[in-house]
């Protein structure tokens, strides 16, 4: 009886979601303000050699950039988790971003933030270097985060108890405890994180902005050089080496880690992560869009369970006569510093977003209807091309998930593959893509829904899959009983038990549409460039020719539209799914 | 004789995610002195496992006093450690490093940890387990080594929350006697155990003194000075006679035998809700007593559905309600209407329910409130305030979703999971 309840509140804008939009339009302006002061000459040119040799040390130098960004992603995530997860002040606020964190399109950053970057160290590589690991980080650090946090709130009361009782200190609670209660979780989403991380690296590590090259060493910019001379044999190297890496950290070190985090699973939990490794994740991952209702949930079984209040620390009823002194004096200066620590942070906020909207006011001001009108129609085209991708991805993506899930032993052999296709950087393979299209004489408008399909489908494929897999033999045993056709079996059995797992694909893939958008609406090949209209064109567009309140209101268009899409349309469809096809195990 | 731990005049309550206030507890006082075992009994929801982690200082009440040796606590309780009931145990930790857990932040040298560790794990019979991880334990080993966790704390006083509910019967048993026995021998630094728990033999098996609380909210009903000689016999007729004593009080708390008299033309105006069972346990239960001859012992009952005496009581307060049962003393007995119940087919008991349903005045009301709303159709959201309007100090969430379970049974209300309303099903 907690269907319609649960939607219902899953589609209000909370306060602090407005706080996030208000810092998320400050990062805009920082960025695009920084880069707008840039108007040296970039000379920091380096040459890329195509050679085996050198591919060897582009390698290295990726990987190393990719654990570096991994490393400060995963300190970072264990702050926030943490934080969110032992104080509720901190949870107010960093749950939100979690949210829209691993909503926002980050890419569409990537070129206000090189030249921000590079304008304040004008003469070295750092700027690039910096940007390139920022934007890793930024794509990896939401999924650890809140899988650290959603796996301190499901550790049971017991454990804390006795913590408090043996009094170890927070470090020891936080080694003893947390950690391991978490090891599972944290080494998957490792995984994860680092398989997006491949994604922005390849991307960023090379950059072409109104025909000056941007480029640090490294796997991605050897790729663009390849790409550059139309050296086939360069490309398909290129595109060996990032699958021979991948393999390599998935045999050497991701089973190693995550067959030893077994070590710590708690007693009765299933291992379902075992069955459906991969696939599992990228479900579970996004559930974070059902962490209102969730946590709701689990408040209240969890105050069922132990009669536990849920507000221990808020100063409760009139009780002054009663009351020891010292405990009335300590509720007051705690309610006290409560109210100033709200108000002044609201105040902090209120400022913040003047200002913040005041100067992007500004400096979107010169811009003429028509080129809002551009950017809305841009918007649009490219919203068109996600949802074009996403049916192309579900018509061939949909059946063949079913099928493969459907035996046991196909879903065996096909399981170790995923692993590594997922992790694999669609945007190594995007000019492949464009250059088949290219030569039959179709137009890029046309060949980026196809580039964008390249991306997306293996999410849906994945998470079909996971769904089909988990249909239950008593389901299917029934469906035979009744010898029922294979229509029925279809109508009645696999597809609305997969639907919850389509959705979750759907989410996934569109979040990650969004990001290739700014690569696949902008392609350079043979020393040519192609666009098509889109809001990613014009995103990389306005940056190339300097044109910072276009590149801002784009920006902030496009941010706006996929976290409104975010909170509307999936978050409906996903609780949707959720509450009405979710089978209970 | 000094006191090791008082509660002066403790109210607790905490808030529902519906926004709700439940008190959980209400001016509560007790006192625990050294040499005894406390029991704490009472159902689930009377707020026992809250005074307990208000005694160990892990929660603060809402208002009143704690005291330690007379002076207030503010802190984690110094005295205290805890048995848990699925005995908290880090699964990646060895027995002995569970163990050590606590002990090591006493700053103790690693010798003396490891001998205090050699000595608890002697006194509750882990030896030869010291490098096991708890997967391998069966419960009762398991919780052995919460025990020991415990012990090693030497703290004075050790708090079992029920500690021995996760266990089968007699592995229960087993447990409860070697306590008792650890306890006796004043081997350790153990004064005073207070033990948390719903099942009657067990308290009055173990306990010296035995508070029993009530419901809604959770008040002490009764203290029992319990005299009979350790290790108690309970086969024996003494035995036997403080049980039924208890079994009598609670009975009486949760139905009352001889309400307040009330005027026939009122008879249905306090408002009563149907406490929180399923249907289908509940006429499972109308079925088990017709087996057994229309007559049963709400006890024997329990033990024959190997289910708490409580859940039982619960049952038998919902089926009373619709006047299916009638409970004198500890009996639980058919009526007329209960026995043709029985016999009938399901949709004859369906009509019996419905009728029955129509009388009651928490039926009545809802029917008004629907009647009331848009199009007659009620939203679940919407009846949840007006609930708690009605019943204030009941679950709202609880009361609401029983009766309209009972409700879609009996056909009398219906509920669609889609849009969330509730609407009149065949009460015309």
């Amino acid at each position: 009886m907690f269907s319609t309840r649960d939607i219902f509140k899953a589609r209000k804008v909370t306060r602090a979601d407005i706080f996030v939009i208000v810092v998320l339009a400050t990062i805009i302006l920082a960025v695009v303000t920084t880069a707008q002061r840039w108007t040296h000459h970039y000379q920091q040119e380096v040459t890329i050699n195509l050679g085996v040799n050198a591919l060897l040390g582009y390698s290295a130098l990726s990987f190393i950039r990719g654990i570096v960004a991994y490393l400060i992603s995963f300190s970072l995530a264990l702050l926030f988790g943490w934080l969110a997860a032992r104080s509720s002040f901190w949870e107010q606020i960093i749950l939100p971003f979690l949210d829209i964190g691993q909503s926002v399109p980050v890419l569409g950053f990537l070129p206000g933030l090189v030249l921000g970057l590079i304008s304040i160290f004008p003469t070295y590589n750092i700027g690039l270097e910096i940007a390139c690991i920022l934007l890793i980080v930024t794509s990896q650090i939401w999924n650890i985060a809140f899988a650290f946090y959603a796996s301190l709130k499901n550790i049971p009361q017991e454990f804390y108890e006795v913590a408090k009782i043996s009094r170890l200190s927070y470090f020891s609670r936080f080694l003893k405890i947390d950690l391991p209660f978490s090891a599972t979780p944290l080494a998957w989403n490792s995984l994860v994180s680092i398989a997006g991380g491949w994604f922005f690296l390849t991307v960023c590590e090379s950059f072409q902005l109104n025909g000056q090259s941007f480029r640090i060493p490294g796997l991605g910019s050897y790729m663009s050089e390849a790409l550059n001379q139309g050296n086939q044999q360069a490309i398909w190297m290129g595109i060996a080496a990032m699958m021979v890496l991948i393999i390599l950290l998935d045999f050497i070190v991701w089973r190693p880690i995550i067959s030893w985090s077994q070590k710590f699973r708690v007693d009765d939990q299933p291992i379902n992560d075992m069955d459906v490794p991969f696939v599992s994740l990228l479900y579970r991952q996004s559930q974070i869009a059902e962490y209102f209702s969730s946590l709701m949930r689990d408040l209240k079984s969890k105050l069922r369970r132990y009669e536990k209040p849920e507000e221990e620390k808020a100063p409760v009823e009139t009780t002054t006569q009663t009351l020891p002194l010292n405990t009335e004096k300590k509720f007051k200066l705690n309610s006290l510093l409560l109210h100033t620590r709200k108000t002044l942070l609201l105040a902090l906020g209120f400022v913040l977003a003047f200002w913040t909207f005041g100067k992007l006011y500004r400096l979107v001001e010169p811009l003429t209807w028509s080129e809002w009108g551009l950017i809305g129609y841009s918007c649009f085209l490219t919203f068109c091309r996600i949802f074009a991708a996403l049916i192309l991805s579900t018509i061939w993506a949909l059946p063949v998930g079913i099928l493969i899930g459907l035996s046991p032993k196909l879903t065996r052999i096909f399981q170790p593959i995923i692993q590594i296709i997922a992790s694999f950087p669609s945007p190594m393979i995007f000019p492949l893509v464009f250059l088949l299209f290219y030569k039959m004489n179709i137009h890029l408008g046309i060949s980026s829904v196809f580039i964008l399909v390249v991306g997306s489908q293996w999410y849906i494929l994945f998470n079909v899959l996971a769904g089909s897999s988990q249909i239950s033999q008593q389901h299917k045993d029934s469906f035979h009983l009744m010898k029922l056709n294979w229509k029925d079996h279809w109508k009645r059995l696999y597809l609305p038990s997969v639907f919850p797992y389509l959705v979750t694909g759907w989410i996934t893939a569109a979040g990650g549409a969004w990001n290739a958008s700014i690569v696949a609406e902008y392609l350079e090949y043979g020393g040519k460039t192609y666009t098509c209209n889109g809001i990613g064109s014009v995103i990389t567009l306005a940056t190339g020719t300097g044109n910072f309140p276009l590149l801002s209101a784009a920006l902030m268009v496009m941010v706006g539209v996929v976290v409104l899409l975010n909170r509307s349309v999936w978050k409906f469809l996903f609780h949707y799914a959720e509450t009405r096809f979710k089978v209970e195990v | 004789m000094d006191k090791i731990l008082e509660l002066k005049g403790v109210h607790h309550s905490y808030l529902m995610s519906s926004g709700q206030r439940i008190r959980a507890l209400q001016n509560i006082d007790l006192s625990l002195v050294p040499d005894e075992i406390l029991v704490l009994l009472g159902p689930s929801g009377s707020g026992k496992s809250t005074c307990l982690r208000i005694l160990a200082g892990l929660i603060q009440p809402t208002q009143g006093n704690v005291l330690l040796h007379g002076r207030p606590l503010d802190t984690t309780n110094p005295e205290v450690s805890i048995v848990f009931q699925n005995n908290a145990l880090l699964p990646w930790l060895s027995v002995s490093a569970n163990i050590a857990l606590g002990v090591r932040s006493l700053g103790l040298s690693e010798a003396d940890v490891a001998e205090r560790i050699k000595k608890v794990i002697d006194l509750v019979g882990l030896e030869g387990f010291e490098e096991a991880y708890p997967r391998e334990l069966s419960g009762g080993m398991k919780q052995r080594v919460g025990l020991a966790r415990a012990l090693a704390m030497e703290r004075s006083v050790l708090c079992l929350d029920e500690a021995f509910s996760a266990l089968d019967v007699l592995t229960a048993e087993g447990l409860r006697r070697e306590l008792l026995k650890l306890w006796l021998s004043k081997k350790t630094k153990l004064q005073s155990i207070i033990l948390v728990t719903h099942n009657v033999q067990e308290a009055v098996s173990l306990g010296s003194r035995i508070l029993v609380l009530a419901t809604n909210p959770g008040t002490f009903k009764l203290s029992i000075k319990n005299d009979l000689p350790y290790p108690r016999d309970e086969k024996s007729a003494a035995f036997k006679a403080v049980v039924d004593d208890i079994h009598d009080v609670l009975t009486e708390t949760i139905i009352p035998d001889t309400p307040e008299w009330t005027p026939p033309t009122l008879i249905h105006s306090t408002i009563e809700s149907i406490p929180a069972v399923q249907v289908n346990e509940a006429i499972s239960l109308l079925e088990l007593i017709a087996e057994q001859g229309g007559r049963v012992k709400g006890f024997d009952l329990a033990s024959r559905l190997s289910c708490d005496y409580l859940h039982v009581l619960l049952m038998a307060k919902a089926t009373e309600l619709f006047d299916l049962v009638d409970t004198p003393r500890n009996d639980i007995l058919l009526t007329d209407l209960g026995r043709r119940f029985i016999k009938g087919d399901i949709n004859e008991r369906k009509k019996m329910l419905n009728a029955q349903m129509r009388t009651l005045r928490i039926a009545q009301l809802f029917k008004d409130k629907i009647e009331s709303a848009n199009e007659k159709k009620l939203l679940w959201k919407d009846a949840l305030p007006w609930m708690q309007e009605l019943l204030p100090n009941e679950k709202n969430e609880e009361v609401l979703d029983t009766l309209i379970q009972w409700g879609r049974y009996s056909e009398i209300f219906g509920y669609n999971d889609d849009t969330g309303e509730i609407y009149l099903d065949q009460w015309i």
